[in-house]
């Protein structure tokens, strides 16, 4: 799926893209699987244009309901969400406890609690957030990487499948 | 009831899935450059709030 969006509020321009994931680095029995079962996998991205002004909540919500309307209307789509460390949070409320998270974990904890708070407030069940995290230090020194797969329950063991090719890739 | 689930935990990467994971980068930062340069009236959907 490809599709786009853009909302701007004022000075502040936000731009979102749904399209299909980079699967190249799946195992071909992976991608085998997905592609019998019709399966998308399409990765979300969300970008601010302009603006340096806290992101409202009327903001967030609107995003969310542009997502969760997508993911409704196509049953097989399975959404993949990788927590960007490539550009800072304008207007972060720096007297948090959260402050002195990196911005990728920042986004990643920002990603469930608005996915949790979706699910709730609207009485929607069926629908799983799967939290990704690669910790990559040695001695103390490093980075961590935070993803997120969105997808129904009924492709719970597409997830899994998904899980164990990374776990795999990865050695474990 | 929780719609989140434990996060999977991957230690020390291997060599490999680092790669895979840089090819995704390199793969978003493209995609973002397109999202950042399309014009207007290229967009599925627009709303301007008040």
């Amino acid at each position: 799926m490809e599709t786009s969006y853009s909302i701007i509020q004022k000075e502040s321009e936000y731009r979102i893209l749904l399209t299909p994931a980079n699967l190249g680095s799946l195992s071909s029995n992976v991608v085998k699987v997905l592609a019998d079962r019709n399966i998308d996998v399409s990765e979300l991205m969300i970008d601010r244009i302009s603006g340096e002004t806290t992101t409202e909540q009327d903001i967030l919500h609107d995003i969310t309901g542009w997502v969760a309307d997508l993911f409704a209307n196509n049953p097989n789509l399975i959404i993949y969400y990788s927590c960007d460390d490539m550009t800072p949070i304008p207007s972060r409320n720096t007297n948090s406890g959260n402050k002195d998270l990196p911005v990728n974990e920042y986004r990643s904890r920002l990603f469930t609690h608005i996915f949790d708070s979706y699910m709730s407030s609207h009485q929607v069940s069926g629908v799983t957030n799967t939290p990704i995290r690669l910790d990559n230090y040695e001695n103390g020194v490093g980075y961590s990487l935070f993803f997120h797969l969105i997808a129904r329950d009924k492709h719970n063991d597409i997830v899994e499948m998904l899980k164990d090719n990374i776990r795999e890739v990865s050695g474990k | 009831m929780s719609y989140t689930k434990e996060p999977l935990v991957i230690s020390n990467p291997s060599e490999k899935l680092l790669k895979a994971i840089e090819e995704l980068r390199r793969n978003k930062l493209a995609k973002l450059e397109k999202l950042r340069n399309m014009k207007p009236e290229e967009f599925n959907r627009r709303v301007i709030l008040a």
